[in-house]
C-alpha cells in the first residue's frame, strides 16, 4: 500500500471531549447548595441555586460543541471557519451565569459581581481560546470553495455509506474487491484535498463512479445473499475489477497533472531565468 | 504571551471569579 494517508474527517462526539473538567469541578458546590437548600426548606434559594446549576449546566453544554467544532477544525484540511461561535457563546453565558450566581444566589455587591463576572470571560479566553475564525482554504484557483467542500463532503459521504452496506455482506471475495476500490477511492480525495483544482476533472469520479458503487451495493443489500445467482456474482466481480482499474487511472490522471504543472513551472521559471 | 502563561492566568481568573461565584451561594445558606 502506498504511503497515502486515509481521507477521514468525521465528526467528533462532543459528549466523549474531556476538555472541559475543570467547568464540571465548578457545578459541585452550586449542587450542594441546591441540595441544602432543598433539605434546609430554603424553597426560593432551591429555585435560584437550581438556575445558578443548570446556567453553568449550559456552560459546559455549549462549550463541548466548540470544543469538538475546533478538533474538526484542527484535524480538517480543507474546512470553513465554525459558523456558530460557540465558545466564544459559552464564554459569554459563563460570565452571565458568574453574575447570577454571585449577585443574585450568593447574595454579593453588584460591583463585585460584574467584576467576577467580566473575570470569568477573560479567564475563559485565556484557558480555553476563542473560536477558530479563519477558513482554512487556500489555493483553490477559481473553483468556489462551497463547491469543494460539498464535493467532498458528499463523497465521503457516499464511501461511509458503502462501507457500512459492506460490512453485513458475506461474499468475502466481493467485499474485498469494494474495500479495496474504497481504499483507492480515499487516495483520491486525499488527493483532491491536497489539490483541490483538480476538483473539476475528478468530479465524474466522484459523482458518477461513487454513487454507482454505492447504488450496487445498496441494492445488493436489500436482496438474500442466496437468491443473488453465480452469473449475477461473476458479473459484479468483473465490474469490482473495472472500477477499480477506474479508480486507478483516476490517481495516475491526478498525478500526472501534478507532474504536467512541475514541468509547465520548471519551463516558466527557465525562460524567467533567459529572459 | 506564551501559551502556558495564558493557560495559568486563565486558571487563577477562572479559579478566582467562578470559583467565589459558586461557592456564594453556599455561604450564603449558612
Amino acid at each position: 500500500m502506498s504511503k497515502a494517508k486515509r481521507y477521514n474527517p468525521t465528526k467528533t462526539d462532543a459528549q466523549i471531549i474531556k476538555k472541559g473538567s475543570l467547568l464540571y469541578f465548578f457545578l459541585f458546590p452550586l449542587f450542594l447548595s441546591v441540595v441544602i437548600a432543598l433539605f434546609g426548606k430554603h424553597y426560593s434559594a432551591f429555585l435560584i441555586n437550581s438556575v445558578a446549576f443548570l446556567l453553568f449546566f449550559g456552560v459546559i453544554f455549549l462549550s463541548k460543541i466548540g470544543f469538538a467544532q475546533e478538533m474538526d477544525y484542527k484535524k480538517a484540511k480543507l474546512t470553513k471557519a465554525p459558523k456558530v461561535p460557540y465558545k466564544q457563546l459559552s464564554a459569554y453565558l459563563l460570565g452571565v451565569s458568574t453574575l447570577f450566581s454571585a449577585y443574585i444566589a450568593g447574595g454579593v455587591a453588584l460591583i463585585d459581581s460584574l467584576i467576577m463576572s467580566g473575570i470569568s470571560i477573560l479567564g475563559y479566553w485565556l484557558y480555553y481560546g476563542f473560536d477558530p475564525k479563519k477558513d482554512k482554504l487556500e489555493n483553490f484557483g477559481d473553483i468556489s470553495a462551497d463547491v469543494v467542500l460539498e464535493t467532498l463532503g458528499e463523497a465521503q459521504d457516499k464511501i461511509a455509506d458503502i462501507k457500512r452496506d459492506i460490512s453485513t455482506m458475506s461474499d468475502t471475495l466481493l467485499k474485498d474487491k469494494i474495500e479495496m476500490a474504497l481504499e483507492r477511492a480515499d487516495i483520491i480525495l486525499v488527493a483532491i484535498t491536497e489539490k483541490p483544482q483538480d476538483i473539476r476533472k475528478a468530479r465524474k469520479f466522484l459523482i458518477v463512479y461513487i454513487d454507482g458503487i454505492a447504488n450496487v451495493t445498496s441494492s445488493y443489500n436489500s436482496l438474500d445473499e442466496s437468491d443473488i445467482s453465480q452469473d449475477t456474482r461473476n458479473r459484479l466481480l468483473e465490474l469490482m475489477e473495472d472500477v477499480e482499474i477506474k479508480f486507478k487511472a483516476e490517481l495516475e490522471r491526478l498525478k500526472a497533472n501534478s507532474q504536467f504543472d512541475l514541468d509547465v513551472n520548471i519551463d516558466l521559471l527557465k525562460e524567467q531565468i533567459r529572459g | 504571551m506564551s501559551s502556558i502563561y495564558k493557560k495559568v492566568f486563565g486558571f487563577i481568573f477562572l479559579l478566582f471569579s467562578v470559583g467565589s461565584a459558586v461557592t456564594a451561594p453556599l455561604l450564603a445558606l449558612f
